[in-house]
């Protein structure tokens, strides 16, 4: 039996046009989804990824030339801290980066059981070991990235397709999907962009997160869009 | 060789219980339990009629009076289950349930539970793997290994199969043709078992485990289904 059909005709095409004609949709509903309105102090900076996304013009990692994602060989350091960071990538612009040659005191294998030990104080453990995001893509630190998307596609979706929103930690969950699309615009592995996928479907439009950093979900919608533009 | 397939429903299991029965080389059981923890007398009821109008209804009393057929009250891995499985004293057990398991019930079989996943290992771990395969532009077909408490990390793979789906309409048709193949799976599986010179394939668990896929992947998937008709898939 030849079982070869599928693979005499790359899916590449296809997937890349699914994910534009997504990226053409989410374009196209922020203004519903992340309406300035519903992000209080934070409205400006919703009202200038909304412009972003409006206009269509969202520019792939791989045109900005501060950022490198061929597999960066050192730890990065930067300037801004993790949030800020996030900040700035979501509305397209360069964040200050520089090599490193030391990696952090921390293995990542030890990073993961600090969590394991300390499941409340997930958000401040992240953005203090990834004060730049884009360390996810370094080998080192594959675990970590692995470990994040099965927290996004296990324990979490379960509670989000019950309709138990509620009880997960927003602002967690929101960073865990704002790291995950940084690494999902440059990773090939299309499990990433997935998981990206399956949240922008599920999550109500109507949903307004609860938290300190609500605004993560504006930034995660920029960054789920620059994910689709680097592979569509 | 001793075999006892886990099933959840008589009709489940059934079908590979007549495939295995057939070889005449030791004996099989069809171990009927109901699924989850908590078992209520409704669930049990349920159980018993669903077995008794299943495809072929003259075959419980049949097997039951044989002794092939063992309708428990409790949840697999309840003590008493176990307790009477381990009397039995199998050496396989063949996966068709709706259940995780755990390392008691793993060990209730002297040599492991056996599970045909509808993916090719170690490639493709975990949910969804025929819909990640085609995506991927990947070979289908089904593993058979022995489970361990990890998921579909299970070292000792006994063979793995290419099957190909690219003549079907939608998802779930593939989905069933690929599970349709779990008896004779099953059934070269204990044979290859019992040759002398048998080694096992080794899952080594270098894959990526994938996950439950989002609509717009499904979507991609059952277009490049469609895209790809051949005559008569087998």
């Amino acid at each position: 039996m030849d079982n070869s059909k599928f693979k005499q005709q790359p899916p590449d095409r296809r997937i890349a046009q699914a994910l534009r004609q997504r990226l053409e949709e989410l374009c196209n509903t922020s203004s519903d989804r992340i309406s300035p309105s519903r992000f209080g102090d934070q409205a400006s900076f919703a009202k200038q990824v909304n412009t972003i996304l409006q206009s269509g013009k969202i520019s792939p990692w791989r045109e900005n030339p501060a950022i490198n994602l061929d597999s960066p060989p050192r730890w990065i350091d930067s300037e801004e801290n993790s949030l800020t960071f996030l900040r700035r990538l979501a509305l397209g612009e360069s964040p200050s980066v520089k090599f490193k040659d030391t990696s952090p005191q921390e293995s990542a294998g030890n990073f993961l059981k600090t969590l394991d030990e300390n499941k409340s104080k997930w958000f401040d453990l992240l953005i203090q070991r990834y004060q730049c995001p884009l360390n996810l893509y370094l080998d080192s630190e594959s675990d970590v990235i692995e470990f994040l998307l099965y927290q996004l596609m296990v324990p979490k979706r379960v509670k989000l397709d019950k309709g138990h929103l509620d009880t997960l930690n927003h602002d967690e969950l929101l960073l865990i999907l704002n790291f995950v699309a940084v690494y999902a615009a440059g990773s090939s592995d299309l499990r990433f962009i997935d998981a990206l996928n399956y949240y922008y479907e599920r999550l109500p439009e109507s949903w307004r997160p609860e938290g300190c950093h609500s605004w993560l979900w504006v930034s995660f919608y920029a960054l789920y869009a620059k994910a689709l533009s680097s592979r569509s | 060789m001793r075999v006892g397939i886990l099933a959840t429903s008589f009709r489940a299991g059934i079908k590979i219980f007549e495939v295995l029965a057939a070889l005449q080389h030791g004996e099989v059981y069809l171990l009927n339990f109901p699924a989850g923890k908590k078992v209520s007398f409704w669930k049990r009821a349920i159980l018993f009629l669903s077995a008794l109008l299943s495809a072929k209804p003259w075959r419980l009393p049949q097997l039951l009076w044989t002794g092939n057929v063992i309708l428990f009250s409790e949840a697999l891995d309840h003590p008493k289950t176990l307790s009477r499985i381990k009397e039995l004293n199998l050496d396989i057990g063949l996966h068709k349930s709706e259940s995780i398991y755990r390392d008691p019930t793993i060990r209730a079989f002297k040599q492991g539970i056996l599970n045909a996943h509808i993916g090719l290992l170690p490639q493709y771990r975990g949910r969804c793997v025929m819909e990640w395969t085609i995506l991927q532009g990947d070979r289908t077909g089904v593993s058979v290994f022995f489970i361990d408490a990890g998921i579909d990390t299970g070292e000792r793979m006994v063979f793995s199969r290419e099957i190909d789906v690219s003549g079907f309409e939608s998802i779930e048709e593939a989905k069933s043709h690929l599970f349709s193949h779990d008896a004779e799976c099953y059934k070269t599986a204990v044979q290859k078992l019992q040759t002398e010179d048998f080694k096992f394939e080794i899952n080594d668990g270098s894959g990526a485990r994938y996950y439950v896929m989002s609509n717009l992947f499904f979507s991609v998937v059952g277009d490049l289904l469609k895209e790809n008709p051949i005559v008569s898939p087998s």
